[in-house]
């Protein structure tokens, strides 16, 4: 709400000017005295003659309703709203970003012409779920939605809108994104995982125990990954593997394994996780099966998408 | 345990038209309801999602609800532990009557 004095008064009482959406009852109080006024298609409401003091002005409309206590030593005009709240969107660089209401009507938007991302302020006038969505100016492909929930005025929201999540980029994990690595399984502790960034990889190995036993290494991300924002895992990797498809990779309820029964030359996979909900720990397995000879994968890069 | 994928690569525990037969030992111990809410796409295989995004095997992955596909399956492990403790329970009983 804003108040703006507007000069001095005058012996026959001041001049109060209520701005405020269209088309509502706006009524003035004090004491015994009570002056009701419609605010028509300009959003005004003028009310003249009015004693110095305390006074109530109330705004009535669909169902809503907003009071402020102001007090006249002259004339007077205010602006009253009924509901404001906000929404902090930061959204990657190069892309047009919507908000709509539930109705899918859009209540606000903003461009980023930027290289970089971009974070602006949304501000909607009424409760309900938002939906906010970023979408690429170079491909439409590109898009990530997320939703907001507003109940009360004078909220204030802060999203984060990301086409990609990175959990491994040129052999580097990114740990803000998985925390860090416990073992969750291991059926003779031989195998390994080690992080070669001067070399641009994660290396899984696992060698064979003995001629007849494979051996199996289990690692699990202590963060759990934000699946259920994403439909699909790229991995690109290569393997060098002798005998049978070997599983070096699990998401949820999802399992990922080589490409065949002979070493896989490089190359950038997709996995479905889009049957998945909510956030799904992340496990990295050092794999051979009995009769194999040992086992090595070298993933490069690996992302959300 | 060997299960047999349609030709969208979807999960059945039973022999059908035009199906192949898969060992997977990712299914052992799991329910019908839980096996039938995956997709199996053997290695050197490719299946496309409807959004175009090609996906080549060795991929397990649901493509039902994976959270109603867990509560399924805890479902029936308990069921296979009730009947667990309950064949335990008979076995001495038979054991005591010398039967």
């Amino acid at each position: 709400m804003i108040f703006n004095m507007t000069g001095g008064g005058s012996g026959s009482g001041a001049t109060l000017v209520v701005s405020c959406p269209a088309n509502v009852t706006v009524t003035v109080s004090k004491d015994d005295k009570s002056y009701t006024k419609n605010s028509g298609n300009l959003g005004s409401a003028t009310f003249k003659g009015l004693a110095t003091g305390e006074w109530t002005v109330t705004i009535e409309g669909n169902g809503q309703t907003a009071t402020k206590n102001i007090t006249i030593t002259a004339d007077y005009a205010i602006t009253m709203a009924f509901f404001a709240a906000y929404i902090n969107i930061t959204y990657p660089a190069n892309s047009n970003c919507v908000v709509q209401n539930s109705g899918g009507v859009t209540v606000a938007s903003d461009t980023n012409t930027d290289s970089s991302a971009k974070t602006w302020t949304a501000t909607v006038g009424a409760t309900g779920t938002y939906t906010i969505t970023a979408t690429s100016t170079s491909d439409s492909s590109k898009t990530k939605s997320t939703t907001v929930d507003i109940t009360t005025d004078g909220q204030s929201e802060s999203v984060t809108l990301k086409y990609s999540l990175d959990i491994i980029v040129n052999g580097k994990f990114d740990y803000d994104v998985i925390g860090s690595w416990t073992s969750s399984d291991s059926s003779s502790g031989l195998g390994s995982m080690v992080e070669h960034e001067s070399d641009g990889y994660v290396q899984l190995h696992a060698p064979l125990k003995d001629s007849y036993n494979g051996t199996y290494t289990a690692w699990d991300s202590t963060k759990a990954l934000p699946t259920s924002e994403y439909t699909t895992l790229y991995v690109d990797y290569s393997a060098v593997l002798n005998g049978y498809a070997s599983q070096f990779l699990a998401i949820g309820g999802v399992s990922v394994g080589t490409n065949s029964t002979s070493s896989d030359a490089r190359n950038t996979r997709a996995v479905d996780i889009s049957g998945l909900t909510g956030d799904n720990v992340l496990t990295m397995i050092a794999r051979a099966w009995a009769g194999n000879g040992g086992v090595t994968i070298y993933i490069y890069n690996m992302y959300l998408a | 345990m060997r299960i047999y994928i349609d030709s969208e690569y979807k999960c059945h525990v039973s022999q059908g038209e035009g199906m192949t037969v898969v060992d997977a030992e990712f299914f052992d111990g799991k329910c019908r309801q839980f096996i039938e809410g995956y997709r199996f796409v053997p290695a050197g295989c490719t299946w496309t999602r409807e959004d175009g995004v090609e996906f080549t095997g060795e991929m397990i992955a649901p493509f039902r609800d994976y959270s109603i596909l867990e509560e399924l399956q805890s479902v029936y492990d308990e069921q296979q532990q009730t009947i667990n403790e309950y064949e335990a329970a008979l076995s001495e009983i038979e054991q005591a009557l010398g039967v």
